[in-house]
Order: C-alpha cells, then structure tokens, then sequence
C-alpha cells in the first residue's frame, strides 16, 4: 500500500517512456466530462463514429484485402501505409470523441479522411472518380458532427485541395479532376443547404422546448403553491372547529360547570355538527389530493390478518351498538403478507364497513376477503341493510350524491366517502362494484391487484 | 422534578380546552406557546408529561421533540403530540414516536383523553396525589 502511494505520486517526475503509452492511453479512455453531454450529441456522434469506423473498410480495402487475395502484396502497396495510418488516427479520434473532446476528434477524423483520400488519389490517379467520392462522405459526416461554418470551411478545403492535385500529381490534368471536381462540389452545396436547415429547425426546437420547460417550471411552482395554500388552508379551517368541538365535550364533560337539560341537547347538536363539518372538510381535501394526482401510495408488505384484525376492531363497536352480527374472515388462499399501501387500504374498506353497520338496521354485516384469480383479490362488505335501488348503483360514487336528499340528513355522511373510495381503489389499479337489492341488503366489492414480497422481488 | 403537566399550543382555545379537561384531575399545569416557551418552561422544571402540539410558530412540535430526546434530563419524559392533520405511521416515523402517543385534534374524545393522561402520569403523581 505505502509503496503503491509513492510510486504514484512520483510518477509525474520519474516517468519512463514506456509510461507514456499508459498515460495516453489512460488519458484518452476516461469518459471525463463526456456524461454531462446532451442527448442529440451523443447520438450524433456515435452515428459519425460508427460512419468513420465503416469508411475504411471501402477507402482503406488494402486493410482486409490480404484476407481474400493470397497474392497481395500490402508491404509493397502504398495505399496499405496510408490505411494502416488512417485506421489509427480515427480510432484516436472515436476516443477524444468519447471524451469532452469530441469536436477536436471529430475535426481530426475528417481531416483524416480528407488526407488519405487526396493522398489515394495522388498515388492511384485513375481512381479519381471514384476516391473523390470519400470528399462528399466526409463533407456529410461534417454536416452532422460540426456546427455549419465547420461544414464549410471543409468543404472549401477539400475542394481546393483536390483542385489543386494536378499541379501536384504528374500526369495529371485538371480535364481529369474537374467532373468528379464538380460532383463533389454540387453535392456539397446540397448537403450544406439541408444542414442550414436542419440547424434552423434545431434552433427552433430548442427554443420551443425552452419555452415549455419554462412552461412546465411554472406550472409546478403554480402547484406548490396550491398545495401550500391548501394545507395552510386546512389548518386555517380546523383549528377554531377543533376549539368549537374541544369546548362542547368539555361542556358535555360538565367541566365547565352543569348546564340545563336544554342547552345540552344545543351542546350535543354543536358538537355533532362541527365534528361533521370537520369531517367534511377532511373528505374535501382527501378527494381535492386524489383528483389532482398528489396521493401517492406507498407499496409495503404488510400483515393481511392484523390488517383485517384491526378493521374488525374499529368496526365491532359501531355494530354492536346496533345490535348487529360482524363477521370478519381471511381467505386461507391468500399469501399471508400482500404489498400496498395499507393506510389508503384502511380507509378505503372502514369507510365501506362502517356505511354498511350505518345502512343496515337489523342483520348482519359480513367482511371477507377472496383470491378471485392468480394475480387478484378481492375485499367484500356484505350488509342486509336497505339496500340501493337499481337506478342509484352508480350515483352513489359520484360526489355529493347519496340516492336521496332525505338519506343525507338523516343517516349523516359527507356524501363524499364513496367516491374516495373508488377513486382510491382505481388508483390501486383495482376497482369497486356494488350488487345490491333494496330491502335485502349490498354487497360492495373492491377488486385489487395481488402484489406479494416474493412478486415485488426487491421487498 | 415537578409534578405537573407542560401543555404547549399556539391556540389560546386549544390550551384552555386542555386545561379544562386536566383540571379535574387536580394536577399544576403550566403552559407555553411555542417552542421556544416550551423548551425554558421544561428545563426549568422537568415536567411529568408534556402535550405538545405540532405545527407552531418558533419552533415547531418536531423541533421540540428533537431538542427533547437529545437531552439526557429530559429524553425519559412522556409526550402525547397533538396534531390537526392526519396521524399515520407515516408521521409517526418521523417524529420517532409510536402511533399511539400522536393525537388528532378535533377527532379525539375528551374522556379517552383524560384517561390517557392518567395512564401516563398514575406512576409519578398518583403517589404524590396520595401523600397530600
């Protein structure tokens, strides 16, 4: 360990030549600041990559000729050194490419195909026509990996450098360059001109997008500020109904002092009706979350017998106080521990129950659940209470609607309860379905996805 | 350490409504209004339980839960915390109480209340009730 440290930190000083590979090496590898890149760059550059890695496979057919022809001779063909060069300034290039460095890369490759294929020509003078070939190539890798007066300046490079090859090359004349001369030239204004106007629309999406990311931005404060406005809201709202409903249980306490019979029953009717109000004001809230979308639920195993234990608790008063039979039961087909949010589940199946002992005078009230297929379960409120006529199955979930003005007033309720519940049960990717007969009684039934520890994998 | 109950509410009602309730059980009160109140009133004079209410100015029923149990004199006091908003085990992990030492304000029963005090303090002030 000691001496890993100070060969390391000495190594700047001491270092060998046959370091140096290492460190270029090393230096060229490192993704370094290449991850920040956006998006549309990395794409297009690895698409060049790709495109520059492909080319010599055709400029460069002296590399993979030996494979195919027994005779070749590459030592003694000089478009093998030209490609054997080639091959290694554009791996280097990829490789600055996958670094910050990528426009430096992307400049040295094309510069490189520029080179080798004006230098094919000048050795192979009868292939002009076709070697030429690799200028448009390489003016439309520029098109896509440089900003457009890059793709000029390119351009104009490689034009004059291939016009200038008869001056250079014996033998050979300007009538022999000047039509693939031409071709390339024409080309190249044609893929400048689809360049300038791809940079335009570009300038404009991103301007667009820029827009809407403000938008967007905007929008998401707009809604922190709802939800600010309506937790302060609610706390506004409940604490003078909370010192409302405190001081009418001290008064029905009789710890402040005893109150004539009359004034009690106005007690009682303050304290029912305050705790309605304050319950109101909770469903209001709850429903005004689900709809805006700001519930969310949370997916832990939990423990589906104490779960239905605990119902079955809360419950059991509310129907002996009617003199009702609860029965609560646990399908044996059902793992042991199901996945969800058991808090929402809670209310969902409370608030199912307790309008079943609220609606059901004389009976029972029956809760049970049930594997109703191999990814499905269900939870099912039974009651022998008045049960729901036909036309008003699907008001109930709707808000504020009970299936009679009168019902409200006189069995209590916010009007709101069932249509949390469903919303709560459709955002468990489940639902809730009603059966019922008047006079005979409801059947309510919230099927649910069957998620388990062992599904789930990462519980 | 003194033998009464610490009730800590930015809501005047809210601390008379408590007081009422506390008073029949003939127990000292002492109150505060936020946090900050809180905090000088309990280490002054360790109490035997404080009902503290969350959402405050100052400092806040968490804040003051925070200083409490980092303070060895008073980490072993009982708090019952009162709330307007909803009691889940979600708020109770925060506030590094179990469920049932968190209250709802408005949704609780003032008797079940009462009992709850006594429950918490029947150890330390029964004793004393009886000696007076």
């Amino acid at each position: 360990m000691a001496v890993n440290t100070t060969t390391t930190s000495h190594a700047p000083q001491s270092s060998a030549w046959y370091e140096v590979p290492v460190k270029l090496w090393h230096w060229l590898t490192d993704p370094g600041e290449a991850i920040r890149e956006p998006e549309h760059r990395r794409r297009a550059r690895l698409l060049a990559a790709l495109l520059v890695l492909l080319i010599p496979l055709g400029t460069f057919g002296a590399l993979i000729l030996p494979l195919f022809d027994p005779a070749y001779e590459p030592l003694e063909d000089p478009f093998f050194y030209t490609a054997a060069v080639g091959m290694v300034v554009l791996i280097v290039a990829y490789m600055l490419s996958r670094r910050a460095r990528y426009q430096i890369g992307a400049v040295l490759a094309l510069l490189t195909i520029s080179v080798t294929t004006l230098v094919s020509v000048a050795v192979f003078p009868q292939g002009v026509n076709s070697l030429l070939i690799y200028l448009v190539m390489d003016i439309l890798l520029a098109s896509l990996l440089l900003p457009l007066y890059g793709t000029v300046i390119l351009t104009i490079i490689n034009l004059a450098a291939a016009a200038a090859l008869p001056f250079f090359v014996p033998g050979m004349t300007s009538a022999d360059v000047s039509n693939p001369l031409m071709f390339v030239a024409m080309t190249s204004i044609l893929i400048i001109v689809s360049a300038n106007i791809r940079q335009q629309d570009l300038i404009q999406i991103e301007q667009q997008s820029r827009e809407l990311a403000e938008a967007v931005q905007q929008a998401r404060m707009a809604n922190q500020l709802k939800d600010q406005f309506l937790a302060t809201m609610s706390h506004e709202l409940r604490t003078p109904l909370n010192a409302i409903i405190g001081f009418a249980e001290v008064m029905q306490m009789g710890l402040a002092g005893e109150i004539p019979p009359q004034a009690a029953r106005a007690v009682d009717r303050i304290h029912y009706n305050s705790e309605r109000l304050l319950r109101l004001i909770d469903d209001i809230l709850d429903i005004s979350k689900i709809e805006a979308g700001r519930v969310e639920l949370v997916r832990r195993p939990f423990d589906l017998e104490t779960f239905m234990a605990n119902i079955e608790n809360t419950i059991r008063r509310q129907a002996e106080a009617k003199n009702l039979t609860l029965t609560v039961s646990v399908d044996s087909n059902l793992p042991r521990e199901i996945v969800g949010d058991k808090q929402r589940l809670e209310q969902i199946v409370l608030n199912l129950a307790s309008n079943a002992v609220k609606f059901t005078e004389q009976g029972s009230v029956t809760i049970s659940t049930r594997r109703s297929g191999e990814d499905e379960w269900e939870i099912v409120v039974e009651d022998t209470g008045i049960g729901i006529p036909p036309h008003a199955q699907e008001i109930i979930f709707e808000k504020f609607r009970q299936v009679d003005g009168t019902s409200r007033r006189a069995y209590g309720g916010t009007g709101l309860g069932l249509a949390i519940t469903r919303e709560l049960a459709m955002l468990m990717d489940g639902n809730v379905r009603v059966k019922s007969k008047p006079g005979e009684g409801s059947t309510f039934t919230v099927t649910l996805p069957l998620l388990t520890p062992e599904k789930e994998g990462r519980w | 350490m003194a033998k009464d109950i610490v009730i800590v509410d930015d809501d005047p009602d809210a601390r008379e409504i408590l007081n009422l309730v506390l008073g029949t059980l003939e127990v000292p009160v002492r109150q505060a209004k936020d946090g900050v109140e809180a905090l000088e009133l309990i280490l002054q004079d360790p109490p035997v339980l404080i009902m503290l209410d969350l959402s405050m100015p100052r400092l806040d029923g968490k804040g003051v839960l925070a200083a409490l149990q980092a303070n060895p004199k008073t980490a072993d006091i009982p708090v019952l915390v009162f709330t307007a908003g909803t009691v889940d085990e979600e708020k109770a992990r925060e506030l590094g109480l179990p469920v049932s030492r968190i209250m709802r304000k408005g949704g609780l029963s003032m008797t079940k209340l009462r009992d709850a005090v006594i429950n918490d303090i029947k150890g330390t002030v029964s004793l004393d009730l009886a000696n007076l």
